[in-house]
């Protein structure tokens, strides 16, 4: 009875983990680029308490099995890459990626991938994304720049000078994963590679299954604050339940020690 | 009368094993594909308050759980008798649990990284897949974009009383079970399968084992005073 | 007696088969190359037992679709591992594994490339020609990863798509064989025309004639059809030294006929053209010009005063807006 304790206690932790994860969801529900988590959750190795066939009282054979398992752990959790809805914004530095595709970025800390596709110019008139990082392959955009053109397939352009004559300057490359949903979140909208994701692949916007770079336009978060409301309440009951089977494991023994004491 | 004391012992074991047992459905009620435990519960339950001595027996409840809209290209739920298979290095394991991702190379893998089984073999996507261009049919068979890339392996048992859960969402089965291929399972692509224990209903057989537990505690007291009382008599006290 | 120690030896061998040659030994070469249809175990490992039946069933096992063109397919020992024990074939310890830690299958080159589809699609224009006269269709992008095997006796059949833009067109074109539709791929060509133009066959220093000895003409696709029609630079003058391959534009010319100038005080032609008539009269220049230049011509008969620009002939043009008294 005491194991029961500790995967009622699983329970509780799984449904506390749901919760945590639909409140950052929702944290989020304005951040553009987000996408929302999901928690994946698998049951815990059982242990076998008897074998099908034997005698479990005098004359009573079990027809099956029985195991008990240990509860519940997470097994992941996912982000959902589902294409966010275009905002548009009219700033000619923001950048929605309509499609698949992350952007690459030159952190101290290595090169992280977005979809936080707010981006501005530094003091030197680098590209970089609204936390200040670099841009992957860096674009810097010249200080008499009349305005900027950002094509679908990433191309700048910048306008100089009274002859309105457009010059390409660089062009805003994609990458993409294998598994998108094995990127590590690293806080900041950043996500980073890991074994599980595979290795990135650079190509052009717009070709071979890349996303297509719309200009002016951000990429809201692919958070739906009902969805996630529902699943809150149903998580919160979830828990009520799962410790008022502690309770009552907690009353049988009570009881029994009443009785025997 | 001896007899009695050690049915009710016997019942008072299963029922803190069935107690173990609400326990862990109710610890995944958020599982999805989990199957709950304890299937003839209500049976032996009625047996238990009547002061027989009864068995705790498991029995898996393969009943559908609904099915819950994620939107993952790769998350397939399988409505229907059926079971995905999961090639691991101990032999194939079954699963409703349909999260499934790519690899680092592209290959079809569980949560866990295992190689989800194809009709012909593993399941390979083109580099160049893009979420939206991956195509699941109900009948398990993938494609990109305008390609066929495989076919998810999906079969059913004809006496499924033989799974046992091993975790992670996986069933094993005896070597003398073979399964089929699934004929009336069809594959939803973008859903989950969610849990199909119902939390209420788990309550509500959690208050039963309470009271049929305390039912035999009674018991046991009843026949300890009346052991009392013999020995008292017997002793000439 | 002696037959006896035979029969022993013999005894001996078949008892120690089963136990040091059951285990089914496979070896991973880095990287495999496989041919179209479907993949088997055989064609990305090698498999040994001496147990034959076993490693024939083994080498058998399906391991998916073949890698397109270009593709790679990886698998790895455990996936191997699991695909053996999977299917009954041998459990954990009865495999050794030898080589690499994941074979690289790639296509052996016999898979479809892009030329059928595209004799295909050329034909299809070639037929339709759904685009304005005298353009020549050109593939604007290679299409994406072709992930098609080898297709004998596949028919392509073409049809248009919806165009992406003006001056395109995309060709759906659907891959059967057997009346089974297998893949669609679209082809996207872009219209271009065809432009003339003079490039200098070697370096012609400047000053120097242009010959056919020195200057070439070559065709070259372009978006857009020339507005002008080409004219030979042969027997004109480069302004300037030009290096082999240059393409000669009017600006690099010295145009080689004679420039007439017209003088202050010089009597010239004054000429006035419209559709379908000419009107000529006599005008006396009052300043210095050269071709194109604009100067000030006193009529002789009117005595008016009028712009005119000087014509390559020396008769000058007057800017019928621009008279004044």
């Amino acid at each position: 009875m005491l194991k029961a304790f500790s995967t009622a206690a699983t329970g509780m932790g799984a449904q506390q983990m749901i919760v945590d994860t639909i409140a950052n969801n929702l944290a989020n529900i304005n951040t553009a680029g987000f996408k929302r988590s999901q928690v994946d959750f698998r049951d815990l190795m059982y242990v076998k308490m008897r074998e099908a066939g034997t005698e479990t009282a005098a004359g009573v054979v079990a027809p099956s099995g029985f195991e008990i398992g240990s509860g519940v752990s997470p097994a992941s959790t996912l982000k959902v890459h589902t294409q966010g809805e275009m905002e548009n914004t009219g700033r000619n530095l923001d950048v929605a990626i309509e499609g698949d595709g992350f952007l690459s970025v030159t952190t101290p800390n290595g090169t992280r991938y977005t979809r936080d596709g707010a981006l501005r110019t530094n003091a030197t008139g680098q590209v970089v994304t609204s936390a200040g990082y670099t841009i992957e392959p860096s674009i810097t955009i010249p200080a008499d720049a009349r305005s900027i053109g950002i094509g679908k397939d990433g191309t700048v352009t910048v306008f100089t000078g009274a002859d309105n004559a457009g010059t390409v300057i660089g062009t805003l490359s994609l990458v993409r994963f294998a598994n998108p949903s094995g990127l590590s979140s690293e806080g900041g909208n950043l996500l980073s590679e890991t074994p599980a994701s595979g290795s990135p692949t650079t190509g052009t916007a717009g070709q071979n299954g890349m996303g297509e770079i719309q200009q002016g336009f951000l990429e809201r978060s692919n958070v739906q604050m009902v969805t996630e409301l529902v699943n809150l309440i149903t998580a919160q009951r979830a828990y009520e339940i799962n410790s008022r089977a502690i309770k009552a494991g907690d009353e049988m023994l009570t009881t029994a020690n009443r009785l025997m004491g | 009368m001896y007899d009695s004391v050690q049915a009710t012992a016997t019942n008072l074991s299963a029922l803190s094993e069935y107690y173990g047992m609400i326990t862990q459905n109710l610890a995944n009620a958020s599982t999805s594909g989990y199957k709950r435990q304890g299937a003839a519960f209500d049976q032996v339950l009625a047996q238990a308050v009547a002061g027989n001595a009864v068995a705790a027996r498991g029995g898996l409840d393969l009943s559908q759980g609904h099915l819950v809209e994620t939107a993952r290209p790769l998350d397939l739920a399988l409505e229907g008798k059926g079971f995905f298979v999961i090639e691991t290095a101990d032999g194939p394991l079954y699963t409703r649990s349909g999260t499934f991702r790519l690899s680092s190379t592209g290959q079809l893998v569980d949560y866990a990284g295992r190689t989800v089984s194809g009709t012909e073999g593993p399941i390979i996507l083109p580099q160049s897949a893009d979420s939206s261009s991956i195509h699941v049919a109900s009948d398990g068979r993938i494609s990109v974009g305008p390609q066929q890339v495989g076919q998810v392996k999906v079969v059913e048992f004809e006496d499924s009383s033989g799974l046992t859960p091993v975790g992670g969402g996986c069933y094993d089965a005896p070597d003398s079970t073979q399964p089929d291929e699934a004929k009336a399972t069809s594959v939803h692509q973008g859903y989950n399968e969610a849990s199909n224990v119902s939390v209420v209903e788990e309550l509500v057989e959690l208050i039963k084992v309470t009271r049929a537990y305390e039912a035999n505690l009674k018991t046991v007291q009843t026949h300890d005073e009346r052991y009392r009382n013999l020995l008292k008599v017997a002793s000439g006290l | 007696m002696k037959r006896a120690w035979i029969a022993i030896a013999v005894a001996a061998l078949v008892w120690t088969a089963p136990t040091s040659g059951a285990a089914l030994q496979i070896y991973l070469p880095r990287t495999a190359q496989a041919g179209a249809g479907a993949l088997k175990l055989g064609d990305v490992c090698v498999v040994r037992c001496q147990d034959e039946k076993l490693s024939a069933r083994a080498a058998a096992l399906p391991m998916g679709r073949s890698p397109s063109a270009r593709e790679k397919l990886t698998f790895d020992r455990q996936t191997l591992l699991a695909r053996l024990a999977s299917n009954g074939i041998a459990a954990d310890d009865q495999v050794e594994f030898s080589g690499a830690d994941a074979v690289v299958v790639e296509s052996d080159g016999a898979g479809i490339g892009i030329e059928p589809l595209l004799r295909a699609a050329r034909e299809f224009l070639a037929r339709n020609h759904p685009g304005p006269d005298g353009c020549v269709w050109q593939l604007a992008q290679e299409p994406a990863d072709l992930s098609l095997p080898n297709l004998k006796n596949a028919t392509y059949q073409p049809r248009l798509a919806k165009s992406p833009g003006p001056n395109m067109v995309r060709l759906a074109v659907a891959v059967s064989r057997d009346g089974e539709q297998l893949a669609v791929v679209e082809l996207t060509f872009k219209a271009q025309y065809p432009v003339r133009q003079a490039v200098a066959a070697m370096d012609i220093p400047a000053g120097c004639q242009l010959t056919n000895e020195n200057v070439r003409v070559d065709t070259v696709l372009r978006d857009q059809r020339s507005e002008d029609a080409f004219a030979s630079p042969v027997g004109q003058t480069a302004a300037q030294s030009l290096p082999a391959g240059t393409v000669i534009r009017v600006s690099m010319l010295k145009v080689s006929r004679p420039t007439p100038v017209v003088r202050k005080d010089q009597g010239v032609t004054m000429r006035v053209r419209g559709p379908g008539f000419t009107v000529s009269g006599i005008g006396k220049a009052m300043e210095d010009g050269k071709i194109g230049d604009l100067i000030k011509v006193r009529n002789v008969d009117s005595d008016r005063v009028v712009l005119a620009k000087v014509a390559p002939d020396g008769a000058v043009e007057p800017l019928v807006s621009e008279v004044r008294k």
